[in-house]
């Protein structure tokens, strides 16, 4: 039978660092309430007999909150073998009044006081002697961040277990109610366990109707007691809670006194004080808040930004595309040939400009020849031999390379002084006498029509170091083994091509969540619940609700989960619905791949998200907070604000890979037989015949997103393809990306961006409005079917399951059905039926949100 | 078919249906960062840790 | 005078705690206890919650809770 060692502490006593020390094991280490409620448990390193359980971080064992009531509920019931009390020593007093609580329960103990480090760089001195007699139990110093001690404290802890003598317990209480709690004690004799039996008196003393429930404390003691107890509140002024409460903390501060001495310290501010200062400044904090976030996005997914460098180069390079110069390898051409001196670039450029010469030319050539001739006996393609004579008279006038993005000719830009000086300082250069951004365009007779023909595509690997993309790899290891071509599209579009689009958003989701992390550990989220809290208590919910919210951009689980921690059923609910429109690491996905396709230039549009999500948060709790549902008294707002710390290099990398290896995880385990799926029901008809190319509109997909797109024509993006993304992306957020890219395969264009681009033109005349009415779609309804099976479970009910679903489905779809109508309606789409209803919803929405209250708040 | 559809098509499959496959013993993978080793949330279906 | 009219950088001592039930109790778990020396640090922003140094450490509570308590 192994022996169980509990960890109790506060919350961010360093506990969980403890813990991860003693056992090796990678868990949460997060600065603010509500990380772990449930318990955890793990092997003490190098001994497989002995089980470290940590409790949630609690300040206390009153029966009022659910964690609080979880750990005693476990000290008491389940009792382990030892309790391993932490202790922060830079907070002693606090931290010792759970102490005394802990040791009231007669089980073995060991308190180990943490941050040791921290004491000894302010000059603190701890006699720990003195300490240990006036707790009666063993006490060491550790610094758990350092490991020092950690393990001795656990050897200390086990080491209890077997003395199995129980050491004196300290006289916390002094006169009526020492003499009240002795006489209650001696009533609970036989009744109640020896050990717990002083805790239990004071539970009874203090009228803890559950923990007396859970002792099974006889009814009859329990009235017999009452009237001792009112004796001792009338003679203290005081309810029995509280005087028992004031007692401990009075004994607390005296042994304190007597074994803590704290070094002078000067009178100016730690540098935790000054980051606070600035951070939670009456004016600049929530534009700091907001500014921190701009600044997130912008790494992420701001054109020329770190994030999307890294995701152009996955996605047109390393994953899709061609391939890749390594960087630092690429030089002028070597080789000898049409290319010699020139860059990469520019030899593109100009293989650009000769193939077009020669289809152009080709072009006009066919043309001539076919002159006259009936359509049976036109030629299309070039003869081996060409006719001279006729050549000689050809000349293709006004040939032009299509620039990709503008799909008009490209533009003339010299290399002279003034233009090129121009172009650096980011103006046009037109008008400058030397034809500069006018369309290039020139003429092909049959002399350079020869010499374009010999033109071959310039091989990137005489200009460098190149790798080829894994997808052009994948591509032409299938054509040599000469798989047919459906079945390698079901590879290059479908698998491969559907997971890299996903895994291609790593660097922007990385960012995101690297970011994430610095937040979280360095102890700013407790600031911002702190800031939060005045609008948050607006719609009756406390700063504690926004927790599960910036849990929440990491993933939707949690932060339904997180809501647990608020005791309030009412505030919970609302809680649960509201905290997953916060954009989370998929959604983010969703955000870069339209930042990067239809909003390159204007980066705001990725923040904005995050802002919508904030603001449904607070119009819906609002609105809610209207209805007979959800009203009442907010909820009460006390809550530690930890020390800045500077979180370490180690732990943010960990917790930033932990979620990217999840998320490469999940492209490989879910997004992949999606895309299989997917690319099946695309590819195939009722009948499971296979179908062509051009057959698409016979596939199921076809058929089944046809059923539905009606759904979403409102709002911009009303076809089948539209549908089958959104529909998909219930699976996990992030496959609406890659069921796009999937759906769009058979548009023009050289590259999933163009595909996606042109799909978008193709379903709308304004197409960045639909993609913009997309996004706000897909970020606003209903999570994935994961974090909705969550919401369901976190309820309870169906019923409220339901609202939830329902109440996310209507705030989505409103919100893409407003911004697509009244966006056209700016942009001269005219006012049509759905531009009205648009309005008509934004105003009653607006009076959901105005509306006096029914019930007084 | 060519030979090479076939081994494409079966490695394809045989990929899929494995994924599947772990995903309705496993549970997804859970995109709160936890393994299932030691996600202990009981998010996204894992088993938790003390059970 | 009540912990909420005190004004940030004001130091009080103090003397009852009003109310009842868990958040009260909740109040005197973090150490706000009769006798109790409390300093008030800051007002947030958006002009509630309150923050308050008590026992060496910081902690936030609304003015709405922070009116129970007498100080003198």
């Amino acid at each position: 039978m192994a022996t169980k060692i509990a960890l109790a502490g506060n919350p961010n006593c360093g506990k969980t660092t403890l813990f991860n020390d003693l056992t090796g094991s990678d868990q949460y280490v997060g600065n603010w309430p509500g990380v772990t409620v449930e318990k955890k448990d793990g092997l003490l390193s190098g001994r497989k007999d002995v089980v470290i359980q940590d409790l949630p971080g609690i300040y206390s064992l009153s029966p009022y909150s659910l964690e609080e009531v979880v750990a005693r509920n476990y000290l008491v019931s389940e009792k382990p073998d030892a309790i391993l009390n932490i202790v922060d020593g830079s907070n002693l007093e606090r931290n010792l009044y759970l102490t005394t609580q802990l040791l009231e329960l007669g089980l073995p103990m060991v308190v180990a006081v943490n941050m040791v480090d921290v004491m000894r760089r302010n000059g603190d001195t701890l006699d720990i002697a003195r300490l240990e007699k006036a707790l009666g139990c063993p006490v060491i110093e550790i610094s758990a961040l350092k490991g020092e001690g950690t393990k001795e404290a656990a050897l200390l802890a086990i080491g209890e277990v077997a003395k199995k003598r129980m050491s004196e317990r300290p006289h916390v209480f002094t006169g009526s109610v020492e003499h009240a709690l002795a006489h209650i004690e001696e009533s609970l004799h036989g009744k109640v366990e020896n050990a717990t039996s002083r805790w239990a008196a004071i539970k009874v003393f203090e009228r803890d109707t559950k923990a007396v429930e859970m002792l099974k404390v006889p009814t009859d003691i329990v009235a017999h007691v009452e009237e001792h107890i009112k004796d001792c509140e009338k003679e203290m002024d005081d309810d029995a809670e509280s005087i028992i409460t004031t007692q401990r903390y009075a004994y607390i501060q005296k042994i304190v006194g007597e074994t803590f001495k704290k070094s002078p310290r000067k009178a100016s501010l730690t540098l935790s004080d000054k980051i606070d200062k600035v951070v939670t400044h009456r004016i600049l904090a929530l534009p700091i808040f907001i500014l921190s976030l701009c600044v997130m996005w912008w790494l992420a997914v701001a054109d020329g930004g770190p994030g999307t460098i890294l995701t152009d180069w996955a996605n047109d390079g390393f994953l899709g595309g061609e391939g890749w110069h390594l960087p630092f390898t690429t030089h002028e051409c070597t080789a000898d040939g049409a290319y010699k001196g020139m860059e990469f670039e520019d030899a593109q450029d100009e293989f650009a400009k000769q193939d077009a010469s020669k289809s152009k030319w080709e072009e006009a050539y066919l043309e001539k020849v076919n002159e006259g001739k009936p359509d049976g006996e036109k030629v299309e393609k070039m003869p081996e031999k060409i006719d001279e004579a006729i050549a000689k008279t050809i000349v293709a006038k006004g040939v032009f390379v299509e620039d990709e993005e503008t799909g008009e000719p490209k533009t003339k830009e010299c290399d002279c002084e003034k233009c090129t000086k121009k172009r650096e300082a980011g103006e046009d250069c037109e008008g400058c006498g030397c034809g500069c951004g006018e369309p290039e365009m020139w003429d092909v007779d049959y002399a350079a029509y020869q010499k374009a023909a010999e033109y071959e595509e310039p091989d990137p690997s005489q200009f460098g170091v190149w790798v080829p993309g894994i997808g052009a790899l994948i591509s032409s290891a299938m054509e040599k083994m000469g798989v047919n071509e459906t079945v390698a599209s079901l590879v290059n579009d479908g698998a491969w091509g559907g997971v890299a689009t996903v895994l291609g958003f790593v660097p922007v989701i990385c960012v995101v969540f690297l970011f994430l992390a610095f937040l979280e550990d360095c102890g700013y989220m407790a600031r911002v619940a702190f800031i939060m809290d005045r609008l948050f208590r607006k719609f009756g919910l406390s700063g504690k609700s926004f927790i599960p919210m910036i849990v929440g951009k990491g993933c939707g689980v949690p932060a339904v989960m997180a809501a647990r921690t608020i005791e309030s059923e009412r505030d919970r609910r609302m809680t649960i619905i509201l905290a997953t429109f916060i954009p989370c690491g998929a959604k983010t996905v969703i955000i870069a791949m339209f930042a990067a396709i239809f909003f390159r230039d204007m980066w705001y549009v990725a923040p904005l998200m995050d802002v919508v999500g904030i603001a449904i948060i607070v119009l819906g709790g609002i609105a809610l907070k209207k209805s007979k549902a959800f009203s009442g008294e907010a909820a009460p707002f006390v809550m530690e604000l930890p020390a800045y710390h500077m979180p370490t290099f180690g732990g943010i990398f960990r917790h930033t890979w932990n979620r990217v290896k999840a998320y490469m995880l999940k492209a490989g385990m879910i997004i992949f037989p999606a895309c299989v799926f997917l690319w099946f029901i695309m590819h195939f008809d009722w009948g499971f015949n296979l179908l062509a190319d051009e057959e698409i509109e016979k596939s199921m997909l076809h058929d089944m997103g046809s059923w539905i797109a009606w759904l979403f024509a409102p709002l911009g993006f009303g076809t089948w393809q539209g549908a089958a993304a959104s529909v998909s992306a219930e699976i996990a957020k992030e496959q609406a990306t890659a069921t796009l890219g999937l759906v769009a395969a058979n548009m023009d264009g050289a590259s999933t961006a163009a595909h996606v681009s042109n799909l978008f033109a193709s379903m709308s005349d304004f197409p960045k409005l639909a993609a913009l009415s997309f996004m706000l779609f897909n970020l606003f309804v209903p999570p994935c079917m994961v974090a909705i099976a969550v919401t369901f479970r976190e309820m309870g009910s169906k019923a409220w399951g339901w609202f939830a679903v329902g109440f996310q489905l209507l705030v989505g779809y409103m919100l893409a059905l407003s911004a697509y109508q009244l966006g056209m309606l700016f942009a001269g789409g005219g006012f049509g039926i759905w531009t009205a209803i648009a309005i008509v919803v934004d105003l009653w929405c607006l009076w959901m949100v105005v509306r006096p209250a029914k019930c007084k708040m | 078919m060519s030979n090479g559809s076939i081994v494409v098509l079966v490695v394809i499959g045989t990929l899929a249906a494995l994924a599947v496959w772990r995903n309705l013993r496993k549970g997804a993978p859970c995109s709160c960062g936890c393994s299932d080793e030691e996600c202990c949330e009981g998010c996204c279906g894992h088993a938790k840790k003390d059970s | 005078m009540t912990l909420n009219e005190v004004k940030p950088g004001g130091s009080v001592k103090i003397v009852r705690i009003n109310g009842a039930g868990a958040v009260k109790r909740r109040i005197m778990d973090m150490g706000l206890t009769k006798g109790t020396e409390v300093a008030v640090r800051k007002i947030a922003p958006l002009g509630d919650p309150i923050e308050l140094t008590v026992r060496g450490y910081e902690l936030s509570i609304r003015k709405d809770e922070a009116a129970a308590i007498e100080v003198v």
